[in-house]
Formats: C-alpha cells, structure tokens, sequence
C-alpha cells in the first residue's frame, strides 16, 4: 500500500495567520481562559460531577497502582472508569490540592478543545471561520452547561484530545505517510485514555463524515483527465465524470488507496481502544452491568417534561438552534454535507424519548447511554457551520448585502447581537447553580473528616443524607468506606442494584422504591458495619429515629450525626477483587502514556509552529466571492418576514396571557393550594385562600408551622383527590384526600375544605387551629439523666469504653412467626428487666425444615428499640426481599404498596430472634399519653383513635403507637405501628387513628421456641414469666383477638417546618 | 486504601530486604510461638522475656529453651455484670495475673479475691486467670472488690446491686377528690419496693391504664424518681368516671377509681346567623357557653351542630370551641328559615332556633 501521495493539484494554501485565524482563536484561548478559568473556582462546587472526578483523582493521588477502592460500595474496581483525566488530577494533587487540581484539569481540558475546534474547523472551513468557530465554542452555552453545571471532566477532555488527532486522521487517508497514522492511533488511543465514549461514538460522528470528505479531497487532488468542473452540494459529492464508462477503473482506483488507509486506521484505532483501558474491558465482560437502568432526563420525552427539555436539549443547544437551518443548508448546498449529516443524527438523537426515533435508532442502548451528550456532540458540530456564518456577516456575502440593504449600522447590530446573546446566554448558564443552586450549599467536610478520623470511627462504615454530589468530596477526603456511593455503573450490593436508585443518598426522590432500598441498609445496619449516617435532610430524621437510630451531635457545619448502637466494627482483612499484576500496570502506566505522548506530539507540532496553520491538502469550504442579489428585494423580504415574526410572536403571546389568566377550576386551586404548601411556596398558596376571611400571611405560616410534624415537616406530597361532597353556585364543600410519602411510610390525609367563588375565581376558605391552652403557664418535670463514662479514664489508650458497659438484661416473653397478606413478619414483645434504659437491636432469621438459615432481618419502624428499666413493648420484624431484575423490568410506574416477598431457597418452617441490648440513655421521653382511645371494628378489621396528650416538657416532633395484639391464645398475634401526623407541643393535643388488622388476615406459620430466642449472645434470664394482660386493654374478641397492648414513644428534637 | 501494593514501593523493599538477609544471618536469631527476632534487637528489649518455648539459631547452631514466667507483677480484675440483680443469679468476679513482661502467671498462683463485705477467698490460677462467682446479697449497693496476690494488688472494681424489678407490684394512691377538666392532675404511686424491701432505681417506666365508663381507654406513662413514680393526665375529652390501675412488668396495680369533674352549663348559648354579601350562605355564630365555674366553656373544646331547615335539610358540621363561640359558614338561604340547632357540648345536648337571619356586622 502506498503511504505517501503526491499532490497533483495543491488545494487552498492560505495561511491562517494571514487569514485572522490564530488571532481569533488567541482571542478564544483568552476568554477560556478569563471566563471559564475566573468562574471555575467559584462553580465546580455547584456541579454534578466534579466531585466523583476528584474522588477518582484522589484515588490515583493514593495508590496509583492499585486499582482496588474500599471507600464506596463496600469496595470496587476503578477500572471500571478511563483512567486519563483522573490521574491526571492524582498526579497534580502533589503539588496542589484536589479542588485546585480539578480546575486545573478541566480548564487546560477546555483549552486543549478549543485549539482542537480550531483544528478541527481547518479541515471544514477557512482559518478565519474556524477562529470564529473556536469563539463560539467558548461563548456557547453547551459549554458552560458541561463544564459549570454538569462538571463533566472527562467528556471535555477527551474531546479535545479527539479533535486535536482528527487533522492527522485526514492527512493519513488523504495523503498517507506513516507518521500520520502512527499519530492518528496515539490520539485514538489518547483519547480513549480518558474517556472511551467519545472514541466510540467520534469515530461515528466525527470520523465517519471526515472520511467522506478525505474522499472528495482525494478526488479533487487526483482529477481525471479532462479535469473535473468543480461539484458543489451533496449531489455534486459523487457525480460521476462525463463519461463514466471510459475509465471506471481510474476512477475508482484513486479511491483504493485512501479507503484501505481508512480501514486499517479503523482497525488499529479499535486496537488503540481496546489496548489502552484493557483492564476496563476485561471488567466489562467478567463484571457486566446487570443492575435496572438508572433514570435519566435525556431519555424523557421532552413535552412531557419541558423541565428536562430545557435542561438537555434548549440550554445546551443555545442559540445554535436558530442557526441549524443555516447549517443543513450549507450542508445541503455544499461539501460540508457529511457534516450536516452528522449534526443532524445528533440532532435527533438528542431529542430522547421525544419521539421514538431515538430508541428505534439505538434500540437496547437507549436505556443505558445518556443523550444529552449527542446534544453536547451536536453543538460541537454545528461550530464549523457556525465559524462559517458569523465570517460571512463579518466580511463575506451576507455582511455585505446586509450592510447594503439595512445599512452598515444594521450588520453591526446584528453581529454584536449574536454575540451579545451569546455571551449573556453562556455566563447566565454559568452563574446559573450559584444564583439557583441544584445542589445543597456547600457543606465544609473538615468537621466530618475529623469525627471519622477521631477515637476509630473509622472502623465502621457510614453513610450520608442530602449531601447531594458533595457526597462524593467528602469521602475524597477521608479514608473511612461508605456503603453508598457516586458512580452506579460499580454497584454490586443486589439492594442497591435492583432498585432504579441512583445512590441511597437521595433515596426520598425515588419514592418508596428508594426508601425501601434505604430502610434495608438502616435497619440491617450490623451486616454492612454501617454505624454512622449524617444527615443533611430532615426528612429522614423519623425513619432514622424509629429504626433505632440515635441521633449524636450536630456538628460545626450543621451535620447531624447518627449512630447505630451495637455495631460489629469491620474486619481488619476485608474482602477485595484483585487483579493481575499485569493488568495493574497497563492501568497505571498505558492511559498516562498515551496523553502524554499526545501532548508531547501537540507540544512538538506547536514549536514547530505546524499545530494551527492549513495544509496544502486541506479543502475547505471558502466563501465564494461573486455578487448577490437584489438588495430592495431581500430588504423588501426581510420586512414581511419581520412583519409576519411580530404578528406571530404577538398571537401567541395573546394566547399564553389568555390561557395564564383563565380562572382556574376550584379543584385545580385546591391542587395547586397543596402542592405550593408542598414546595413551601407561602406566597402562592396565601394568594388561594378566600380574600376576604383570611388572615395575615403572618397568621398563616404560624398556623401552618405551629403544626408541622410528620406529615407537614417531613412529607412529600404524592397526589391530591377532590370529591365534592355539597355544591352550590358560589361555594363548594369538599373531601380532599392527600397522598403522602414520609420517610416512614406513606400516608393518607383527609380533609374537609371548602371553596367560595369570589369576582368569578375559586378561592379555599383558610381553616383555623384547635386553640387549645396549655393547662398550666410553666410545666415542670422531674427528669432522670444518665451519664455512659464505663471505665474510661484519662489514658490515651483508644478502647471501645462503652462497650465495656455490661448489655441490660432484656426478655423477650414470646414471639411468633406470621403471615398477613402474603409477607413474612416476626411479631412479639420485648422487655426491659434491668434498671437502665437498653436500645434493643433485634434480628429475626428464618430457618427452614432442617433448621438451616434462609434470610436474617434488622428490627424495622414497629417498636422496641429503645425501652425504659421496666418497660415492655411489641414488635414486628418484616421480612422483606429485593425487587428482582425482572419485575424491576415491569414496574413503570410508583407504587406505593410495594412489596417484595423475600426469594428463598424453601418455604420457612421455624424462626428465631437474636436480641442484644446496649445501655441506651437517649430518646427515652415518656412525656406523652393517650386519652379516651377507642376500639371499634371497621370495614377492613379494627380502628384505634383517641387523643395524643403531651403532658411532658418536650416537644414531640413525631409521636409513635405501637401496638401489640394478642389472639384467643393470649400470645402475640400482630404487631403495628401508628404514627401522629402533627407535632404536640407540651400541653397541647392532637388526634390519632390508626387502623389494625382483623385476626383472620393473620395465620401464624411457627411459633418461636425458647431455644430459637438468644438474648445478649446467650439464652433468656431466668425471670418470673410475665403475664401478657397486664397494663392491657382488653378486646374480649372484637377483630378476633384478646387485648391490645400500647406503648408510645417519641422523637422530640427539632421540631420544625 | 493501602499504598503496600504499589510495585515501585515492593521493587525497593524487595531489594532492601534481600541487602538485609545476611546481616540477619550472622546473629543469633530466636524463633517463638509469634515469629523470628533477633535476640538482641534493641527494639523489642521485653520479647526476650516472652515465657513459652523457643528455639535459638545461632551461628553454631540451634538449641530449645523455655522461658518460665515472672512473679506477679500487674493484677487486674473483671467482674460481671455491671448490676446485680438483689436474690438474682450469681456474677464471676476475675482475676488475670501478669509478670513483669506481660506473661500470664504460673498456673496454682494464690490469688485473694474480695467481695463487698464478704470475706476474701484465696483461689488458685489457671492459666492466669482465677475466678470465683459471687451471690449477690438481697440488699441493694454500691460494693468494691478486689484482688491481691503476694506483695501485689489490683486497682478497685465496683459493682452495683440493684432491685429486683420484676418482682415490685406497684400501687396507686387514691384521689382525693375528682380532677377538674383540662388541668392536670397527678397520680401518685407510693414507694416501690422489690420483694426485699429495696426502693427501686431512677428512670424506670411504668404505665398507667385508665378504664372510663365510656368504654374508652387512657393510657398514661410514669417514670420512677427516688422510688417513687407519678404519673400526670391532662384532663382533656375525659368522661367523669373510670377506674385505673398501674403495671410494671409483669405486675398491675389493684384498681383505684379516677373521677373527673364535669362543668355544668350557665342558661343557653345564643344563636346569629348573618348572610354574607357575595357568598350563598350564612354565617352562624353560635355562644357564648357559659359555666357554673364562671368562666367560658374551654376553648378547643368539641362541639356537633346539626342545623334543620324550615325544608327539612339536615347539615351536620363539627369543629371546636375558640373564645367561648363556634362560627360556622353553611350553604344556607333566606328560605331556608326557620332554622333549628342541635348542639352538643362537653356541657350537654341543647336545642336551639333562629327565626330570621340577623342584620349582620
């Protein structure tokens, strides 16, 4: 095969700095440099993603070589993501800190695509028009969105590394010469080195359309004699000679060569990817992706879902959407077809689950990739067309004929508003997370850092709460192991990989499917060594709290620390995936090896000043400089089209005032009333009550917040049902049901509200609250403390001191193995013999026939975990599973009442309970009582209601019944816990009703014998038996059971709203 | 996450361990039960001292030996559990010995181990370790032991004897006269003692269960403070009779009556409907409710209403009392009057009419 080719007619010549390329694309180096080198520091933290890239550099800046992290996931391989970017911060982090490397890397990342641009442009259009295009890239809202917002390192890396090796890609095919595509495969090989997508889907996208064009070029340089009238457009691209059957085998064979060119690069480009991140593929196959797809705003159809339309597609498109007719016109009419074929496969691509061209293009793979980055792809492709435009207002045809039919104040205008919209866009986008932030403030990990580092809590694993993606900043910077994570692809744990959850940390946006995945890790904290969550959302606070979690200390930054009492700590040797000391040192040297062999290649191309100038085989597109038309006639064009943009821009502005201004429908004002008191709009929903009987806004919000508890303060609205109940012309008394998610469990609200029709709007009439007085102006209380020093002393020897406390003695008088509904629970009670308040951990294990252990469960929400000296309570361990890949498949919707039956290998014949008991001083307040509590029978089994009085000194923020029922047999038959949906502040009272199944829903599958019940590692004290009807309520067979024991316990801090 | 693995570190310690294999080679090194040493290491002066067998390779050969441990040196004493329940099963109370070096002592060591007021008793090692078990006295304390052996002692260990809870059968004081509505009123329990007499501790939980002749149940936590416990209940929607009875563990109380003073009503409450101006319907204020006490009836107390108009249309509305009044907006007319009121209070059920709508303010 030849390499080398000898130029027969030399193509466009024209130097780029005599043309006012480089200029322009200095110009675009500096404001890269200034715009997004002044803003980085100040936006990375607001991003999505920089903080997972600066965990992985982290983790280069540790151990370089070994590719085993322990930090996340209960360990993981980070082979499983490109390395290059990575270490690149790793090896920064040497000599400045993570954050400072992280800017560092991403910004020489933008430089290092901007030139790539510029180059890439050359290929396309003339030095001047790729200057602009390398302007445009800078000022472009895609970038700021990627790099401010989405905080994506390795996508701007790498494709700058791309584009910089495409120029050598096109020399290869078009002119040969080996050093060409040794250079064309390191760039390949580069790039994949930092990120492996943008070498697959570039070769795609970038390479595929510049291999047409190499085609073309080859033609141009090798005519057939007589010499070819020059082709214009996509018909022109293939036209065939005059004759052309005199010599089809001249005209093909100039195709030959370059062809063969272009597979053997494809084929060493495909070895290039493979070779260099081999560990990441040997991963793929031995450990593949088998969890449910993560949702993702790309994939939505972007009508249903204007608010991830506008995030995915309008924000990263930018103005370059006004200007895509422009550029499959030119691609229509030019050589830059394959282009504009290109940009528009991204185009539509990018639209995701807007139509269903996407998936029918993609098929399987829709589900996994994201699409915005087809967007992202796009907005880079449409630059040269972009580049071409703005150069032919500046000082080609359109310029001129704009300047001759408008004036020359006209072109100016327009120019300057190009660039003006622009900039004002890109830096809006920028400054957009500071000014709206998408992610919590920014928490200061130090106060974490040092807790976890301090007296071996380290030994345990922890998990965070609402940290957002900071969460991934914060384990950069300890070496305590989380159980969560922020990289889903190297999920392993089947509760964290069967759920659509991305990570447990924001479990609430996930409804009850994530929840549910956050309960398991919560009340089976002993089998990850998960001793300490923190917590950044209130909203968890109730599950934390009735799981048996003990709320610590708040640290210097607002943190709440919880603690799970009675924890193995981790193994000092921990099982981990190794492998191959070959592999390790592909890892650790190849990907490093190729960027800087890359940049070296850059470097040396530069000095020789051959990095940004044309090349003799070169063929762009250059404006063509002949006359234009008529300028009264497109003046006379340009006005009707402006006249026929103003009337259409006013009718639909006409039609979006009148729609704004319909008065709404009573039910909608009572949805959105709810909704707006759901995102905590005041404004909004005081603005929906009755003018003219509510109060102050003041009064209001007092009155919203004067109840807060469960329900107000830590509940998500899930839906709103209305139903009519009186009617009349000017007002409407209603049922309104409100679906609520708590962190608990999901809950119903029935309220009656009422509508007025006032001046032709519906408005709600505000109800008031019981104002009930507090019986007493100064309450008092004598309160028992208790201090837990065991035997510490002032040595600085570290010991599990509290440990050293001997466990309380508790009893466990029966418990029972059950079935209600098709699920599996272990109900009965426990009690507290000792003298000091004990928090219980209880473990309930299905055995099967031979006795052999199918499933172990933590104690969940259904009371017992913390008891006084003395005191008694009911209990009822569910047994839950996880939601299997196949019916993960089929679930589409939220469901509420989800529940997945555990998967095991037999049908359970007996059970047994392993309680443990710690001393356990906190959250023991026994403030609040019941009055007048009733049991009647009701359509679906009993009803429980009656009045929560708070007779104590605290306030309590959310206060639990549970109740423990026993059959005819008199041993426990259910157990279940009710929540109260306000907080009751002492003195005050609030109604409760908590439903209660009938006996015959339950069937008990085994009874728990006193061999299967360990108590503190060891058999039960020997205690008098306790006798099940003391300080009961007895049922005398209403539901079909004996009586009905209750205990109530509370949690009291923080109440809020 | 360990930096161990790193090739360039292994390359060097390889390389610096292979410089060291014969330096190692040339002294006397000894091999025990927990590695290799080298007998004169400076850095582990104590090992050498290490009781057990152990092998000496030195330059001209290998010889066994066996270090025998020291004289006691350090005593320290464990016993168990932190509280000792009074009559409850016995704790172990454990001695472990050491010589100077860290080695368990020889076993038959005489060890004298004392116990609160009882005498020492001199008990043998084994394996280092002597142990008795101690029965807990039927009086509750706070008690010290200790352990000594020779001219050595180990440092004080206390250990507590607590009541026995499951054995304390709680009472309740009788009231003296009925609680008056909405305050709070206490129920008191006299001293709780185990059945030896001893009061019980700090912060145990009790419940109360209040049995009304309404058929509804109260239920009301305690918490002990120096032996005593008392119980509060805010007198809220409680019926004026009842029994109640208090339960700790496994035992309850013997039932003592809880009375709850009812308010009598003064004369009827009035009765003004006022049309509103741009709404169909009327307000109705009802109030205000007045008592014997002379005082309004308490705000937030409950009240039905069930309205009939002059067609026979029934509306039943329910809501709370606020400044002695009940305000209420209903979808009624002008021809719906002759309205009659049925309304029922913690005072009682009374009837009322309203002719005409007021003028309204």
């Amino acid at each position: 095969m030849a390499t080398g080719q000898t130029l027969s007619a030399p193509g466009a010549t024209a130097d780029a700095w005599s043309n006012d390329g480089v200029p322009l694309l200095l110009v675009a180096l500096a404001c890269a440099l200034l715009f997004h080198g002044g803003l980085l520091p100040f936006t990375h933290e607001n991003t999505y993603d920089a903080f997972i890239h600066m965990f992985f550099g982290d983790h280069y800046y540790r151990s370089w070589f070994d590719p085993w992290e322990p930090r996340w996931y209960t360990g993981f391989l980070t082979t499983s993501y490109p390395p290059g970017t990575h270490m690149a911060i790793g090896a920064l982090m040497h000599v400045m800190s993570l954050r400072a490397a992280f800017v560092t890397v991403q910004l020489f990342g933008l430089l290092l695509l901007t030139v790539g641009v510029f180059r890439f442009s050359l290929l396309w259009v003339a030095p001047r028009a790729a200057g602009f295009a390398s302007i445009a890239l800078v000022i472009s809202s895609s970038i700021s969105e990627t790099i401010h917002i989405f905080g994506q390192l390795p996508t701007i890396f790498s494709l700058g590394v791309f584009l910089n090796g495409l120029p050598y890609v096109y020399r290869w095919i078009v002119i040969g010469r080996w050093a060409n595509f040794l250079l064309a495969v390191l760039f390949g090989a580069a790039t994949t080195a930092a990120h492996h997508v943008t070498t697959l889907f570039g070769t795609i996208l970038f390479i595929v359309p510049l291999g047409l064009h190499c085609l073309r070029a080859v033609a141009e340089l090798n005519p057939l004699p007589p010499r070819a009238a020059p082709a214009t457009g996509l018909r022109g691209a293939f036209r065939r000679p005059a004759r052309p059957f005199a010599r089809p085998a001249a005209w093909l064979r100039r195709f030959v060569s370059p062809v063969a060119r272009g597979l053997l690069l494809a084929v060493l480009l495909v070895a290039g990817i493979v070779v260099t991140i081999l560990p990441y593929w040997i991963w793929s196959v031995n450990d593949p992706i088998t969890q449910v797809p993560i949702p993702h705003g790309s994939r939505e159809s972007f009508i249903a879902r204007p608010d991830m339309g506008l995030v995915f597609f309008l924000i990263p498109w930018g103005l370059s959407l006004l200007f895509l007719p422009y550029a499959w016109y030119k691609g229509l009419t030019s050589r830059l077809w394959p282009l504009a074929a290109s940009l528009a496969l991204c185009f539509v691509l990018g639209t995701g689950g807007t139509t269903p061209i996407s998936r029918a293009i993609l098929r399987g793979a829709f589900d996994i990739l994201t699409l915005d980055r087809f967007t992202f792809w796009g907005s880079i492709l449409i630059l040269p067309f972009l580049g071409l435009m703005i150069d032919a207002l500046v000082q080609g045809r359109s310029g001129k004929l704009i300047a001759a039919a408008f004036g020359r104040g006209t072109q100016i205008l327009v120019l300057t508003g190009i660039f003006t919209a622009m900039v004002v866009l890109a830096v809006s986008i920028a400054i957009m997370p500071t000014s709206k932030p998408t992610q919590p403030e920014f928490i200061d990990p130090e106060p974490i850092v040092q807790f976890m580092s301090s007296d071996d809590h380290d030994q345990w694993r922890y998990l965070t709460l609402g940290f957002g993606d900071q969460f991934a900043y914060l384990s950069a910077r300890m070496e305590a192991q989380s159980i969560d994570g922020n990289y889903h692809s190297a999920r392993r744990l089947p509760e964290l990989m069967r759920f659509s959850v991305e990570r447990l940390e924001n479990a609430k946006y996930l409804g009850v499917p994530g929840l549910g995945s956050l309960q398991q890790f919560l009340t089976n904290a002993d089998t990850y060594h998960l001793k300490y969550v923190f917590s950044n959302d209130a909203f968890y606070d109730p599950l934390l709290h009735f799981s048996g979690w003990t709320r610590l200390i708040r640290l210097q930054n607002g943190i709440v620390v919880w603690e799970k009492p009675d924890v193995d700590p981790l193994p000092l040797l921990q099982p981990r995936r190794d492998i191959s000391q070959g592999q390790r040192l592909m890892w650790g040297l190849l990907p490093p090896t190729m960027l800087l062999s890359a940049f070296a290649v850059l470097i040396g191309a530069a000095l020789r000043r051959s990095l940004i100038g044309t090349r003799p085989e070169y063929r762009p597109l250059t404006e063509p400089l002949d006359g234009f038309g008529n300028p009264a006639r497109v003046r006379r064009i340009v006005s009707v089209l402006a006249i026929l943009l103003v009337l259409g821009v006013t009718t639909l502005g006409a039609l979006l005032w009148q729609e704004r201004t319909r008065p709404a429908t009573a039910e909608e004002v009572i949805t959105a009333y709810f909704t707006d008191l759901d995102f905590r709009r005041f404004g909004p929903a005081y603005d929906r009550l009755d003018p003219v009987t509510r109060d102050s806004p003041d009064d209001v919000l007092f009155q919203l917040r004067w109840q807060g508890g469960l329900i107000a303060s830590y509940g998500k609205l899930l839906s709103v049902k209305t139903n009519a109940e009186r009617k009349s012309p000017s007002m409407i008394d209603w049922t309104v049901t409100l679906d609520w998610l708590t962190a608990l469990d999901t809950r119903v609200q029935v309220l009656a509200v009422r509508t007025v029709l006032r001046d032709g709007h519906w408005y709600i009439v505000p109800t008031h609250l019981r104002q009930v007085q507090a019986p007493l102006r100064i309450l008092t209380e004598e309160r028992v403390n208790w201090a837990v020093p065991g035997r510490r002393q002032a040595r600085p020897d570290t010991d599990l001191h509290r440990d050293q406390i001997d466990r309380p003695k508790v009893t466990v008088p029966a418990a029972r193995l059950v079935q209600r509904g098709g699920k599996l629970f272990l109900v009965g009670s426990v009690t507290n013999i000792d003298v000091v308040p004990a928090a219980i951990s209880l473990t309930g294990e299905l055995r099967g026939i031979t006795g052999n252990r199918l499933m172990r469960q933590g104690q969940g929400t259904v009371g017992g975990e913390r008891l006084r000296g003395g005191e008694t309570s009911g209990f009822a361990i569910p047994f839950a599973g996880v939601l299997s890949l196949t019916e993960a498949a089929k679930i589409t919707g939220f469901d509420p009442t989800l529940y997945i039956p555990p998967e095991l290998p037999e049908p359970p014949a007996i059970a047994a309970l392993d309680a443990r008991a710690l001393v356990g001083t906190s959250d023991v307040y026994r403030g609040v009582s019941l009055n007048g509590a009733r049991i009647k029978a009701a359509q679906d089994g009993l009803i429980l209601t009656g009045l929560a009085v708070n007779t104590g000194t605290e306030t309590a923020s959310v206060v639990r019944l549970t109740a423990l029922l026993y059959g005819p047999d008199g041993r426990p038959l259910w157990a279940g816990a009710g929540f109260v949906d306000i907080n009751i502040y002492p003195g005050q009272s609030a109604p409760f009703s908590m439903p209660l199944p009938d006996a015959s829903e339950i069937t008990v599958l085994a009874e728990v014998s006193a061999g299967d019940i360990t108590v503190n590692g060891s058999g039960q004290p020997v205690t008098p038996p306790i006798d099940p009807s003391v300080a009961s309520i007895p049922l005398n067979g209403l539901g079909g059971y004996s009586a009905l024991r209750l205990s109530i316990s509370s949690m009291t801090h923080d109440p809020q709203f | 996450m360990t930096r161990n693995s790193d090739v360039p570190c292994l390359a060097v310690f390889t390389f610096l361990g292979c410089l060291g294999a014969p330096v190692c080679a040339a002294t006397e090194s000894v091999t025990d039960a927990f590695g290799i040493f080298r007998s004169a290491s400076p850095t582990e002066p104590l090992r050498a001292n290490w009781a057990g067998l152990r092998e000496v390779l030195a330059p001209m050969g290998a010889r066994a030996e066996t270090i025998a441990p020291g004289p006691v040196e350090t005593i320290l004493l464990q016993l168990g559990g932190k509280s000792l329940s009074a009559g409850g099963p016995p704790a172990e109370s454990a001695a472990l010995l050491f010589d100077a070096a860290g080695n368990s002592v020889a076993d038959d060591t005489p060890v004298a181990l004392t116990a609160g007021t009882t005498d020492p008793r001199v008990v043998a090692t084994q394996n280092g370790i002597a142990s008795r078990l101690i029965s807990p006295g039927r009086a509750a304390g706070l008690f010290h032991a200790g352990a000594a052996s020779g001219n050595r002692q180990g440092p004080r260990a206390e250990y507590q004897i607590v009541s026995n809870v499951t054995s304390i059968t709680p009472q309740i004081i009788p009231q003296t006269e009925p609680a008056l509505p909405e305050t709070m009123t206490t129920l008191a329990l006299p001293m709780l003692l185990d059945r030896d007499g001893n009061a019980v501790e700090d912060g145990i939980g009790l419940t109360l269960l209040a049995t009304h002749a309404d058929g509804s149940y109260s239920l009301v936590p305690a918490v002990t403070t120096g032996g005593r416990a008392e119980a509060r209940i805010l007198t809220r929607n409680l019926p004026q009779q009842g029994a109640v009875t208090a339960a700790l563990t496994g035992h309850r109380s013997g039932a003592q009556p809880f009375r709850v003073a009812m308010l009598q009503p003064v004369g009827l409450p009035e009765v003004v409907a006022r049309a509103l101006d741009d709404a169909v319907a009327h307000e109705i204020r009802i109030g205000p409710f007045l008592t014997q006490a002379g005082h309004l009836l308490n705000d937030g107390a409950d009240i039905a209403v069930t309205l009939t108009t002059s067609s026979g249309r029934q509306l039943r509305t329910d809501g709370w009392l606020a400044d002695g009044m009940f305000r209420t907006v209903q979808p009624i007319v002008r021809d719906d009057f002759p309205l009659d009121l049925t309304v029922t209070t913690s005072l009682g059920t009374v009837s009322l009419t309203v002719a005409q709508p007021g003028a309204g303010r």
